[in-house]
């Protein structure tokens, strides 16, 4: 039976779900568990999955704003690039495979807002109905909260506006709080690489969100 | 959260950090099958393939054991074959196989002496010197064997003018030849103060020290026929059972001592039969042509003394030679020339 709680920022109710595999493979490690992967343990496919769905459904969520009708194809997409960097021994185990699959899903998530984006100007997607529902928010935050959100829908057209390396450089380092080595490590670059990208990538969103906004430019049509 | 253009990075900080809303049970669960399934397919393809190579190397790497064991016996093999052969530089081709019997062998290659035992292999220039109890015995390529006796020394290589005359130079010691037909080659054994040359035979020639500086070649024919020459003329043919013994006189004296006035004794070795002691020029053409030519070229280039001595050689060795009386003439002529040639110095001085 799954357990259920209400966030206290949101109150929206939390769910947590039992996930399958084994429970010993749960509680490997992260090197025991790539190591069981790459021998073909079935059950650290499971674990691996269970060990990583909230790290990649929350970056995508976090980067697109919404779950539209390709977020299962985002994930899925998201876990292959996993599944391939591990198969193809490219996870280097210098940082966490946590931080590792952020990376990866980042920049899925960056592709897939671009082209979003950029099919928007064209082509008028419908919605689904659970991204559109609204957040629930308390009545005397209501202004804060709109702000918060119109600021965040501007950071994500920048983002994928900017060059990928350095939006992600800046998502990992100034939003999910890694530090240059790990940063370089994830985007496998040199420290003073990741730097470069990072002091770049802040000054072009810096410059971008200090211009004032511009008006939508859409060609609208319908599919 | 304020000005939030004027703060990108606290927008960015809370962007990565804002509540996710967990996704409906039912889509999950889809979503969760859907993922493993995928996953569960490229695991087992990533095995698969893994696997493969895994097998494909291990198929390299037993077929090239496979190949090399028949590589590493035939190695041992010729590694364990008694005592490896002393090998010279391969800069020139092999002249000569040697086997030796006794200790004390050894061939000399460019100046340094390699000890042998058994089996070895002679270049061209190579000197064997064989020990003082055993014989060697040698094997050319063109099919000649040579025994040589113990404490001999001999030098195999080739003539510089063509490849497959063979020579072989002995310093000191005896060498048994057997030389086969040889067709158009030639097969030459030089002495300190004789050549031997042959095409075809069975001989004998040994070498020996008299005084310092003066050498004895005793050639003895048991097969076919050879040449002697002996102070650069050709000096005798001996068939079966005919020898040949070089003077005990260095050739340099014999060459010098001619003069018109009195005319030097032949500078030949002394040819005898084996069984009867028997002078036996049994064909004396060639000696003759050669110390005839011999004579005119030393006119023409102008030594008329040696000219004279050449000359005073063919009619003393051969007076019934169809060359003798041109000879005579050519002899006179020189003489002649020789002794105006000694007035004319006279009255200068």
């Amino acid at each position: 039976m799954p357990a259920s709680a209400r966030s206290p920022r949101t109150g929206r109710v939390l769910r947590l779900e039992r996930g399958g595999g084994d429970a010993a493979a749960r509680s490997l490690s992260d090197e025991e568990l790539v190591d069981r992967f790459e021998q073909g343990d079935a059950c650290a496919v499971d674990a691996l999955y269970d060990r990583l769905i909230g790290v990649v459904d929350g970056t995508l969520y976090r980067i697109l704003g919404r779950r539209e009708q390709d977020h299962a194809d985002l994930v899925q997409s998201s876990f292959e690039q996993i599944v391939l960097t591990l198969t193809h021994r490219r996870y280097a185990r210098a940082c966490g495979l946590a931080a590792w699959a952020a990376a990866i899903t980042s920049h899925v998530a960056l592709k897939a807002l671009r082209s979003r984006i950029n099919e928007r100007r064209v082509v008028e997607r419908p919605q689904r109905r659970d991204s559109l529902l609204p957040e629930p928010v308390a009545a005397d935050d209501v202004e804060r909260e709109v702000s918060t959100r119109r600021a965040f829908e501007q950071l994500r057209a920048h983002l994928a506006d900017m060059d990928p390396a350095k939006a992600v450089t800046v998502f990992l380092h100034d939003g999910l709080g890694h530090d240059l080595a790990e940063v370089a490590a994830l985007t496998d670059v040199s420290v003073a690489a990741a730097q470069s990208r990072l002091v770049r990538g802040r000054q072009e969103l810096r410059l971008r969100m200090s211009r004032p906004p511009q008006p939508p430019t859409r060609e609208r049509r319908n599919p | 959260m304020s000005a939030p253009d004027s703060r990108p990075i606290e927008i960015v900080r809370a962007l990565a950090v804002s509540v996710v809303p967990v996704p409906p049970a039912e889509q999950a669960n889809a979503q969760r099958d859907a993922v493993l399934a995928r996953m569960r397919e490229l695991q087992a393809h990533a095995v698969r393939t893994r696997t493969n190579r895994a097998g494909l190397w291990r198929r390299v790497v037993l077929w090239s054991v496979a190949a090399a064991i028949p590589l590493v016996v035939a190695g041992a093999w010729y590694g364990s074959r008694g005592t490896a052969p002393a090998r010279a530089p391969a800069e020139t081709p092999i002249a000569a196989r040697v086997d030796t019997t006794g200790a004390g062998a050894q061939i000399v290659h460019a100046a340094a002496p390699v000890a042998i035992d058994g089996h070895a292999e002679v270049r061209s220039g190579d000197t064997l010197v064989t020990g003082p109890n055993g014989p060697a015995s040698i094997a050319l390529p063109s099919g000649a064997r040579i025994v040589a006796a113990p404490s001999s020394t001999l030098t195999v290589h080739w003539s510089d003018e063509d490849r497959h005359h063979e020579v072989v130079s002995l310093s000191i010691g005896t060498v048994d030849v057997d030389v086969p037909k040889l067709g158009a080659a030639a097969f030459t054994v030089v002495t300190p103060d004789a050549q031997v040359v042959v095409h075809g035979t069975r001989f004998t020639v040994r070498v020996a020290r008299q005084d310092p500086g003066t050498w004895k070649t005793d050639v003895s024919v048991t097969e076919g026929r050879v040449l002697v020459s002996h102070a650069g003329l050709d000096d005798a043919v001996l068939d079966p059972g005919g020898t040949w013994t070089s003077r005990p006189e260095s050739p340099a004296v014999a060459q010098t001592s001619g003069s018109p006035a009195a005319p030097a004794p032949p500078a030949s070795g002394v040819v005898a039969s084996g069984a009867d002691k028997r002078r036996v020029p049994v064909d004396t053409l060639a000696v003759e042509n050669s110390l005839y030519e011999a004579a005119i070229a030393a006119s023409r280039a102008g030594d008329d003394a040696r000219a004279v001595a050449l000359f005073d050689r063919l009619l003393a060795g051969y007076p019934d030679s169809p060359l003798a009386n041109v000879a005579r003439r050519e002899r006179d002529k020189a003489a002649r020339r020789l002794a105006q040639r000694k007035n004319d110095s006279g009255a200068g001085e």
